[in-house]
């Protein structure tokens, strides 16, 4: 998939650069920007190494159990189709704490498990719909790598868009499972 | 804002402290992760990163950004922003790429700068968690497809209203 954007943007540049008589400008850049990218990965790499030992220190301090507890009663709420399934309502809740710590890796697995308890006979319903479009809203505590990179450009103080974010992952949360849930709601009447 | 990261931090170690995790060991492993991480995106972002750079100079960035411009003044989005937007459900380390190259172009404080920034760092990569997800999953993944891709969009003209009035 990525393969073909790149190619797409490198036939794209052939073609502007002899359009636009800049392709000298363009092979320059194509022999700049791996070290660049090299240099980037290095610097944003510690900044993203530091955050995940942290957040593993949470997650062995306890930080998901406790998380998990707190939103037992939201997920309640919002997925009723894993009331009673004690396996598949613990999944659920380290799936949501462990992606707000930003351990992606370890939100994965529960996310699938989850998945795999609320969907029954192949057919997804209202539960795991909600549980997808929480996953996809990107409900997390610290936007690493976002500010990694711009502490990487000299930003005055790389967390600065915290609330922003914050604000923008609430609002986007909220209409995405006011969404999910009429959608939802329409067709499972119908049934 | 500027007491939040070294608060969370040393509230982090000293939970940590107080429930008897081995500190260390813990750290280690996550950044052992972290390296992972990095290492697993580099191949992708040198890919990426070299054909948006070529891309660039060959003025073709200023042609589609040209292009857009009618569109982007309709969702009041800053034309440089919407291939960021466009790309960010399909691709992590494509979204990563497109940031970089923003936020080299127009500085990590201006205002294009921070709007990439909060998108990026307020949406996932939709259509990868989706088929992670949904893969063994036949019925209503259309439906979930479609209130996925509708929040995206909304994030996108939310993100920009936010960043708006939150300069």
């Amino acid at each position: 998939m990525l393969g073909i954007v790149g190619i797409f943007l490198l036939f794209a540049a052939v073609l502007f650069g002899v359009w636009n008589g800049t392709m000298a400008a363009v092979s320059s850049a194509l022999l700049a920007a791996p070290g660049e990218c090299v240099k980037l990965v290095l610097s944003i790499g510690g900044t993203i190494c530091f955050f995940c030992g942290l957040m593993k220190v949470a997650q062995q301090a306890g930080a998901v159990s406790f998380l998990s507890r707190l939103l037992r009663p939201l997920i309640r709420r919002l997925m009723p189709g894993c009331v009673g399934d004690q396996n598949t309502e613990d999944a659920i809740a380290s799936n949501i704490a462990s992606n707000f710590l930003g351990l992606g890796n370890a939100a994965t697995p529960f996310g699938m498990k989850a998945c795999q308890g609320l969907c029954r006979n192949g057919a997804a319903n209202r539960s795991a719909a909600m549980l997808v479009i929480l996953n996809t809203c990107s409900v997390q505590l610290l936007p690493t790598t976002a500010a990694a990179l711009r502490a990487s450009h000299g930003a005055a103080a790389p967390f600065d868009i915290l609330p922003q974010v914050l604000l923008t992952q609430i609002g986007s949360c909220m209409f995405g499972l006011t969404l999910t849930w009429l959608v939802f709601r329409r067709s499972e009447r119908r049934l | 804002m500027s007491l939040v990261l070294p608060l969370l931090t040393l509230g982090i170690l000293l939970v940590g402290v107080f429930r008897k995790t081995d500190l260390m060991s813990a750290f280690a492993e996550g950044v052992k992760e972290g390296l992972q991480v990095a290492l697993r995106i580099l191949p992708i972002l040198i890919f990426m990163l070299s054909a948006i750079g070529a891309f660039r100079a060959s003025g073709g960035m200023d042609r589609i950004v040209e292009f857009l411009v009618p569109l982007c003044s309709w969702l009041h989005v800053p034309p440089p922003v919407l291939p960021l937007a466009l790309l960010r459900p399909m691709s992590g380390s494509g979204a990563i790429a497109l940031l970089e190259d923003l936020l080299a172009q127009y500085g990590a404080d201006s205002a294009i700068g921070k709007l990439a920034s909060v998108l990026t760092a307020s949406t996932e990569t939709t259509l990868y968690t989706l088929s992670l997800y949904l893969g063994n999953v036949r019925k209503n993944t259309g439906k979930i497809l479609f209130c996925a891709l509708c929040t995206d969009v909304f994030t996108v003209l939310f993100a920009v209203t936010v960043c708006r009035f939150l300069p």
